[in-house]
């Protein structure tokens, strides 16, 4: 057999196709017509809907210049820690942050009439991908909301977007095509505390949901909390030398892919690095969702063999294409270091074998996450 | 774009989709993925007909940005390639052979590049600058992806009593 026929024979019993030429004509010219319209029309329209519901507006001037208000936010030395917690603000439903790292914290975000899939359901339940246009029937969004420290953002980075103040705070806001042309990226950043700002980010199936001013409302709505630290399930016995932990998900995978996935109920996970990426200068989250995309970084996770296709399994170590997995607590328990190849697998190893569990499903029992993560702050 | 355009485009379409889609599913392991990869891909492509000097590189280009986009997601990577190409090889009972589910799950231990790589270079018939053009990379990074990807494919086939040709011809593609 030769590699031609090795791929062909992987990919025979091709399903049927779901999208036709024309399908896909039709697609082409919409984003076409996307692109000729630039999104300009989205101001007038913003205007409008929001006179129609009745909507108090925030303060918005253009250009403003203004320095931070509001309410004082305490910086801990300890970054893995959270300075806020959920709140509601109009249809907006801000959750308590569950990603931290050296530089920011996360937060999930959920608007009222739209859906976030951030939670598996079982295949069934999903739209056919071979019916044309099932997907479209959904009303989606995915957003966060991430507190950057003082200095680690640099809003001149969000490329086209506009100046303003809002409720007496500078910001930015961007509006523009997400990672598909059907999808809509809606970017507020505003200086929260003296040089540090917060970036509310969401993507939207809808053009016109949210608005720009819908995105306004969640400013005034952000109020500190005592600083509380990240807690994490596990506890690290070996870090290779040279590497930091860089960000941890509490309940959650660490970084975007944790804010994914935030309703799977995975337990925790933490990003390692070497060198530790800069916390300075940044325009999103390290490593965007990937760890691939954090250059010299593995990863930890600790999640729940139901939610994983590397199981079930016993406490066996097993290593294949850059990862390692072992099943803890009868196997309800998944412990995964991948690295994408960077560490070979007798480290990946090592490292597995000296996580140290606590009851995962006891939060109250979990380890401060810069102890548990040997951080020194 | 005017009516003689669409019709270029249309008729590119149609040769592409099939190939594209497998492209696409060979490096991320689920055809769901694979066909939201290559229908975005050439929605996109759309308006800039005319205006890209390879389309079909390009396009290619896109496709794989979008497979290696899904398959890197370390969580739902796992999840996405099981729908697939499951972990171990069991009796066929839907008209898949049991040598498709062992070639299958051989692929799947290959690492994501060197597997991409071969489905460019053996799959494509991508030269080696098209194909480190493609994914990103140097020539370099893409003659030692599809040379160590191509041994480790023989090597698990060998595993699975499945014998790849000794073919002097893919072995010197692989390294030139």
């Amino acid at each position: 057999m030769r590699m031609h026929d090795v791929l062909e024979l992987a990919a025979a019993h091709e399903p049927p196709h779901g999208s036709t030429v024309e399908d896909i004509v039709t697609r082409g010219r919409r984003a076409q017509r996307v692109r000729r319209a630039g999104w300009t029309g989205a101001g007038a329209a913003v205007v409008a809907v929001v006179a129609a519901a009745g909507l108090t507006m925030p303060t918005v001037l253009p250009g403003g210049q203004q320095a931070a208000a509001g309410p004082s936010f305490e910086i801990p030395d300890n970054p893995f820690s959270f300075t806020f917690r959920a709140f509601d603000a109009g249809r907006w439903h801000v959750q308590d942050p569950i990603v931290a790292s050296t530089a920011y914290q996360i937060a999930s975000v959920y608007l009222d009439g739209r859906i976030t899939h951030d939670k598996a359901v079982p295949a069934t339940d999903l739209p056919d991908p071979v019916t044309p246009g099932a997907r479209k029937r959904e009303e989606t969004i995915a957003a966060h909301l991430t507190l950057y420290r003082p200095g680690a953002f640099d809003p001149a980075k969000l490329g086209g977007a506009k100046q303003l103040t809002v409720d007496g705070h500078r910001a930015w806001q961007f509006t523009g095509k997400g990672g598909t042309d059907d999808i809509t990226r809606r970017v507020l950043a505003w200086e929260y505390t003296e040089g540090g700002w917060a970036v509310l980010e969401s993507h939207s199936n809808s053009a016109a949901d949210p608005t720009d001013a819908d995105l306004r409302q969640v400013v005034a709505g952000l109020e500190p909390s005592p600083a509380t630290a990240a807690t994490l399930p596990f506890r690290m016995g070996y870090v290779p030398a040279g590497y930091q932990a860089v960000e941890l998900g509490s309940g959650a995978l660490p970084g975007l892919e944790g804010i994914a996935t935030a309703r799977d109920g995975e337990y925790g996970g933490a990003k390692f690095a070497d060198p530790a990426p800069a916390t300075s200068g940044l325009a999103r989250p390290f490593g965007s969702v990937s760890e691939a995309e954090l250059p010299g970084s593995f990863l930890v996770v600790v999640g729940r063999t139901a939610n994983s296709n590397q199981g079930p399994g016993d406490a066996t170590i097993k290593c294949t294409s850059g990862f390692c997995t072992t099943h803890r607590v009868d196997g309800k328990v998944v412990v995964q270091v991948a690295s994408e190849g960077r560490l070979i697998d007798a480290e990946m190893t090592k490292i597995i074998e000296g996580i140290e569990l606590a009851d995962v499903d006891q939060p109250a029992s979990w380890v401060d996450a810069a102890t548990a993560l040997r951080a020194e702050f | 774009m005017n009516a003689e355009d669409e019709d270029e485009f249309r008729q590119f379409v149609a040769a592409q989709l099939g190939p594209l889609r497998k492209q696409a599913y060979l490096t991320c392991g689920n055809w769901h993925t694979a066909e939201d990869a290559v229908s975005n891909a050439l929605a996109k492509l759309y308006p800039r007909w005319g205006r890209v000097d390879r389309p079909d590189l390009y396009v290619r280009t896109m496709v794989h940005r979008a497979a290696v986009s899904e398959v890197r997601r370390p969580w739902r990577r796992e999840s996405s390639a099981g729908d697939a190409m499951p972990d171990m090889a069991t009796r066929d009972t839907t008209g898949v052979t049991d040598e498709q589910l062992r070639v299958q799950a051989a692929l799947k231990q290959v690492p994501r590049k060197q597997r991409a790589a071969l489905v460019l270079r053996f799959y494509l018939g991508l030269s080696l600058e098209e194909t480190a053009r493609v994914m990103g990379i140097s020539l370099g990074t893409a003659k030692s992806n599809t040379a160590r990807g191509l041994t480790r494919v023989r090597e698990l086939l060998a595993a699975e009593d499945i014998d790849m040709v000794d073919d002097i011809e893919e072995l010197a593609n692989a390294h030139a």
